[in-house]
């Protein structure tokens, strides 16, 4: 495969809370981004997805694991070297309402990345920011409107364009499209695949749609309390799910093309706390394939064929037998 | 049951916000509003418990529920209606709740506002919906507080609050938005028994097309305060790309359907 431009290994983050117990966002996740790839991550909400993105946008530091970016280490970045280093990563937010001051005009927001990192006389910045517009087919007046003036669609075009302005090697999205309609969903999905084809961009596209990651993403990475539960291509993601959590998340899924005639089976409880992590394979409590093993030691993550990884004790080489399905 | 015949409801002078919306709803069926943003689906919702933003003026040629005109309704009438017969869930019943106020405490007033339950039998009432409604120990949730329960829980607890009185009507603005894909289905289905179980007829606004098509006996289909297409599910699914409908449904991602890359 091409050069790994993002990677993370053993990346941990972990907060100390006023009580004095200890809640774990990360737990030594692994991840290989690579130019031109869209890496989807999808799992409940509190699974340590953001948390993983502040990691890999350099906005938090991870407590263990290294973080390097085309194979230099920057895990301990700081002062100048961090700031001229935030140009290769960029961000778009779940709310474009609240990603912009409302004070700034549109082509201020979209010159201030360029004026931080490159000294430009105002007639050519003025140009630098038309073009931008033009990137993300938004009109030319735009540039003097305000944000508040613009609809939730073309404002996450607009948050991609400030994105976009420094040319960044990596784009991360966290939910960026939740707050859409389907329409303007499509239309902000078919945009950032054309840019990734035109300028070999690295995505990372955290969802909580599966239909949608699936859509966009070369590979899946399937996240469950902060830890990394399959890697998967894609492509196929139906027919090639293997972790139980996985299908079962698949199983929650409505689509408009499913079969209507059989009940929808749900992963029944809750995902546990993130604070008291239960001990063995964090998805025991909720699995419906739950071993003897599987409450005392956490399952590694194996290779299942070159481009999946999966870590449950179901995959192990030694045949266990399921137990009966108590509950 | 329900008959609303072209309801109209408008803010000051400008355009309507819903226009020439007409409906009719049989007990136990489920009927879903789908449209995006802006297209009047929650004016429709909210109009017909009046529940409408000062200065929304509904006018309808006929609102009525179970005969009942709601046009005319006094306060008093309203009180006994909403929540008994008609209740509505939201897209966060977090918000709905008082964050300084137990669950218990909660239920147990709506509970006596709308009958003379002794307190002790209002709590033993709401630990059986609570129950019901699939959450566990329902005592230790009536002790908790609201930020103490995950989203879903909430959701349950507002849908528990909604079918204390078994209601004939159930109003479902954007129940399962705000939720995991998980929590969603658990949340669906429970909807799905309590047409069942006590025959409530649901009318469910949703964004989702997968949701409204697995729920949904019908579909109304809404843009620009107006319905611009409804039908049964399998009429609307077979929709042609040159109707609104089936520009929608291409919008929505499929399992299995476009792929980008």
């Amino acid at each position: 495969m091409s050069d790994c431009l993002l990677e993370g290994r053993g990346l941990t983050r972990r907060y100390r809370r006023e009580d004095g117990r200890v809640l774990t966002a990360c737990r030594e996740v692994d991840l290989r981004m690579f130019p031109g790839e869209t890496l989807g991550i999808v799992g409940e909400s509190g699974c340590g997805k953001s948390t993983l993105m502040r990691l890999l946008a350099r906005l938090e530091r991870p407590d263990e694991g290294r973080l390097l970016f085309k194979g230099e280490d920057i895990t301990d970045l700081r002062g100048e070297a961090l700031r001229r280093h935030r140009r290769h990563i960029q961000m778009i937010f779940q709310d474009p309402a609240a990603a912009f001051f409302p004070r700034m005009k549109v082509w201020e927001a979209l010159a201030e990345p360029l004026r931080n990192f490159e000294k430009l006389p105002s007639a050519q910045l003025r140009q630098r920011v038309d073009e931008l517009l033009d990137l993300v087919g938004l009109p030319a007046d735009f540039a003097d409107r305000y944000p508040h003036s613009m609809s939730g669609g073309q404002r996450q075009r607009l948050g991609l364009a400030r994105a976009l302005a420094l040319h960044p090697e990596v784009l991360l999205c966290d939910e960026a499209t939740a707050a859409l309609d389907v329409s303007s969903q499509q239309q902000l999905v078919e945009l950032l695949v054309e840019l990734q084809r035109r300028e070999g961009l690295s995505i990372l596209f955290v969802c909580h749609d599966l239909a949608l990651v699936q859509s966009l993403s070369h590979r899946i990475m399937v996240m469950y309390l902060g830890t990394v539960l399959e890697v998967l291509p894609g492509a196929g993601i139906t027919g090639r799910a293997a972790h139980p959590y996985t299908k079962a998340l698949l199983g929650s899924v409505f689509s408009i093309s499913m079969d209507f005639s059989r009940p929808i089976e749900p992963l029944q409880g809750e995902v546990p706390s993130p604070l008291d992590i239960p001990r063995g394979c964090p998805f025991h409590t909720r699995c419906p394939h739950c071993m003897a093993v599987c409450r005392d030691s956490r399952p590694a993550m194996r290779q299942l064929s070159p481009d999946h990884q999966v870590a449950c004790h179901l995959f192990e080489g030694q045949a266990v037998q399921p137990e009966e399905e108590s509950q | 049951m329900l008959e609303i015949e072209r309801l109209q409801v408008a803010y000051g002078t400008g355009e309507p916000a819903l226009r020439d919306f007409s409906l009719h709803m049989e007990p136990g069926e489920i009927v879903a509003l789908v449209g995006e943003s802006g297209s009047g689906k929650t004016t429709a919702i909210r109009a017909i418990l009046g529940l409408l933003p000062a200065g929304g003026q509904v006018e309808a040629e006929v609102l009525s529920f179970q005969g009942q005109d709601l046009l005319s309704l006094t306060q008093r009438q309203w009180r006994a209606l909403r929540g008994g017969e008609i209740s509505m869930i939201f897209q966060d019943s977090g918000a709905m709740l008082n964050p300084i106020r137990t669950i218990g405490g909660q239920f147990v007033e709506y509970i006596r506002a709308h009958c003379s339950l002794s307190k002790a039998d209002a709590r033993a009432r709401s630990a059986q919906m609570l129950g019901r409604m699939g959450l566990p120990n329902p005592e230790s949730l009536l002790s908790s507080y609201p930020f103490q329960l995950s989203g879903g829980q909430r959701q349950r607890v507002g849908i528990a609050m909604a079918m204390a009185f078994e209601p004939k009507l159930l109003l479902a603005d954007e129940p399962t938005s705000a939720l995991d894909v998980t929590t969603q289905a658990q949340i669906i289905r429970q909807m799905i028994e309590l047409r069942e179980n006590y025959h409530t007829a649901i009318l469910l606004v949703t964004h989702n097309l997968g949701v409204a098509a697995y729920a949904a006996d019908r579909i109304l289909v809404m843009r620009g305060g107006q319905v611009v297409d409804q039908g049964r599910r399998e009429e609307l699914l077979s929709r042609g790309a040159d109707t609104y409908t089936g520009q929608l449904l291409r919008a929505v991602p499929d399992m299995g359907g476009k792929r980008y890359v």
